[in-house]
């Protein structure tokens, strides 16, 4: 059969086609798998609180050093980069790509939205990431983490300091203060896993995260005596800060 | 009618022509400086001038409001400081030999081993550290909105409330405003053949001669290379210089090559300030520096008369710089 292209004929193809279309794109709708739910997030606030040998962090009170001297703190501030919630299946969740932790405030939070599920950890790199590392902290407001106002950056090398510790020992013959700045990229600390079993659901959750400085400056591997070497800024002291940042790494909970 | 429309067309270009170059009249750059790169001239703007030179000579970027950006870099120093080490806000002693900052514009690293990519960097250096000025930013942000001055001035070059950004970029466009070339030796290489005597001419063909070999690393316009060398100073290096930087051991013991321009001025020399005179330092390089193991092939010893010593430190005179007074 042959088709003459009159206006009609065309007209009525037309209008075939124009219906066939919309048929096709209803039965595309109400047909096949369902939509996955829309990935729902909820705010998780990871706390970090600090600790002495089991007893609450305080600057300046009285603790016993690994040497069963007389010490106290007056200092302890440190970043943490990528920090990610570690699903049961392994899968990772962005809660943070900084943070800034003050032990002098009684909680220290970082907080962010993640996927909702079962969690069992919390991962983070101790350190400022190499990206973020190489910023300019003039560049970012007072509120953020890596604001030069925090004054955790050294000018001299352009850098952030990684971690702050600073305090006081009195040993047999005189108090010493100790000062352990560490910082650059090769005392960056990553991936340290701290097991936390939690479900996120709706509404949200907080989990607790625990350093204690004890744990830190005594581990079978090294222990530190801040009054026969306490001092480093890194470069004047490498080895020392690196000692710190090993040691630091194990001392979550 | 036809010769008002041409006058129209003639007054626009004539207009077009007298437009002043926004650039260059920010600051003036010598004319045997147009070889150097120039690009940071689209920065700066007079306000943001203005307003890092108000912040460079105020006491209130110290911690304890008694010393300014200006109390180690001086004007009738070039900008530089006349003791070894100079005095922090706490009266604690830096560890290295204050530099010029005459002609920082042209760096592209900073402060002695090079660990620093920007002046805008820089500038946070010395203000937080404690043995300078060691400044808390917030303390020093709550004094400059006390100033209706300052604030009017951050709202003029940044349009913002006083900030550690405006403070950075304010002071180092300051900084930058201090390009200078107008020495006896510039007027000199610029045609006035007068503007150097014998002596200093004579000094000029021994800074120049392979013999001497100064200009393997005080080269150019700036008289700097601005490469990283080591010439014997130390046995031992207290302050490990480049390799502070870059953990090298083949670094340790290098600094920066200084400019040469306005050393007359800027004494006493060297990364710790430990030769007082141009003499000494002349007689130091003569004998072929220090020995140190990393020390550069580039210094190598050579054999001047009195008359050729004092004609080459009076070259070195020639460089000095009268503008930065004003």
């Amino acid at each position: 059969m042959i088709m003459k292209f009159t206006a009609r004929n065309i007209f009525n193809f037309l209008s075939v086609l124009i219906i066939a279309v919309v048929l096709q794109s209803f039965s595309g709708c109400s047909g096949g798998d369902p939509e996955p739910d829309p990935v729902i997030k909820e705010p998780l606030n990871v706390q970090f609180k600090h600790f002495y040998n089991g007893e609450a962090l305080e600057y300046n009170r009285i603790y016993k050093s690994p040497q069963n001297n007389d010490m106290w703190f007056t200092k302890k501030k440190y970043y943490l980069s990528n920090i990610v919630g570690v699903k049961s299946d392994g899968s990772k969740e962005l809660i943070s790509d900084v943070g800034l932790i003050d032990a002098s405030q009684n909680t220290s939070t970082i907080s962010g939205s993640i996927v909702r599920g079962n969690y069992k950890a919390i991962m983070f790199d101790l350190g400022v990431r190499q990206d973020l590392n190489a910023m300019d902290p003039a560049t970012f407001a007072s509120s953020h983490p890596l604001s030069v106002t925090n004054n955790m950056y050294w000018g001299w090398s352009t850098q952030y300091i990684f971690s702050k510790v600073e305090g006081y020992e009195i040993g047999q013959n005189d108090t010493a203060s100790f000062v352990i700045h560490t910082g650059t990229q090769g005392l960056y600390r990553p991936e340290v896993s701290v097991a936390k079993q939690f479900t996120l659901g709706a509404g949200g959750t907080d989990v607790t995260i625990n350093l204690d400085l004890y744990q830190l400056l005594k581990q079978s591997e090294y222990t530190f005596d801040l009054i026969q070497d306490g001092q480093s800024h890194t470069v004047d002291n490498k080895p020392l800060a690196i000692q710190y940042m090993d040691n630091f790494q194990n001392a979550f909970n | 009618m036809k010769w008002g429309y041409s006058l129209i067309i003639l007054l626009l270009f004539i207009r077009c022509e007298t437009i002043p170059n926004k650039e260059q009249d920010v600051i003036h750059i010598p004319q045997h400086f147009d070889s150097l790169n120039l690009d940071f001239l689209k920065d700066l703007t007079p306000a943001k001038i203005e307003l890092g030179k108000r912040l460079f000579f105020d006491n209130r970027l110290s911690k304890n409001q008694n010393i300014s950006c200006a109390s180690c870099h001086q004007p009738q120093h070039a900008f530089a400081d006349s003791v070894a080490v100079s005095i922090g806000t706490n009266g604690a002693q830096g560890f290295r030999n204050t530099p010029s900052i005459i002609n920082v514009a042209f760096k592209d690293l900073f402060h002695k081993d090079g660990g620093v990519k920007t002046l805008e960097l820089q500038v946070l250096a010395p203000i937080i550290d404690t043995n300078e000025l060691g400044a808390d930013f917030l303390v020093v942000l709550e004094r400059l909105k006390q100033d209706s001055n300052y604030i009017k001035m951050f709202r003029d070059a940044f349009d913002t409330l006083p900030n550690v950004f405006g403070i950075t970029r304010s002071i180092a466009a300051f900084e930058r405003s201090l390009v200078m070339g107008n020495s006896a030796y510039d007027r000199y290489i610029l045609g006035d053949s007068n503007a150097l005597n014998s002596s200093e001419k004579n000094g000029l063909r021994l800074f120049n001669s392979q013999k001497l070999n100064c200009i393997s690393c005080h080269s150019g316009v700036l008289f700097t290379d601005f490469s990283y060398q080591n010439i014997g100073i130390e046995h031992q290096f207290e302050d490990s210089g480049r390799a502070r930087i870059t953990y090298r051991p083949m670094d340790v013991g290098k600094f920066e090559v200084p400019s040469l321009r306005n050393v007359a001025i800027t004494p006493p020399y060297m990364h710790d300030g430990s030769m007082k005179t141009l003499d000494e330092v002349v007689r130091y390089l003569e004998k072929g520096g220090g020995n140190h193991p990393n020390k550069s092939d580039l210094v190598q010893p050579f054999t001047l008369s009195s008359t050729e010593r004092n004609d080459l430190v009076h070259f070195l005179n020639a460089l000095t710089d009268q503008e930065f007074l004003n």
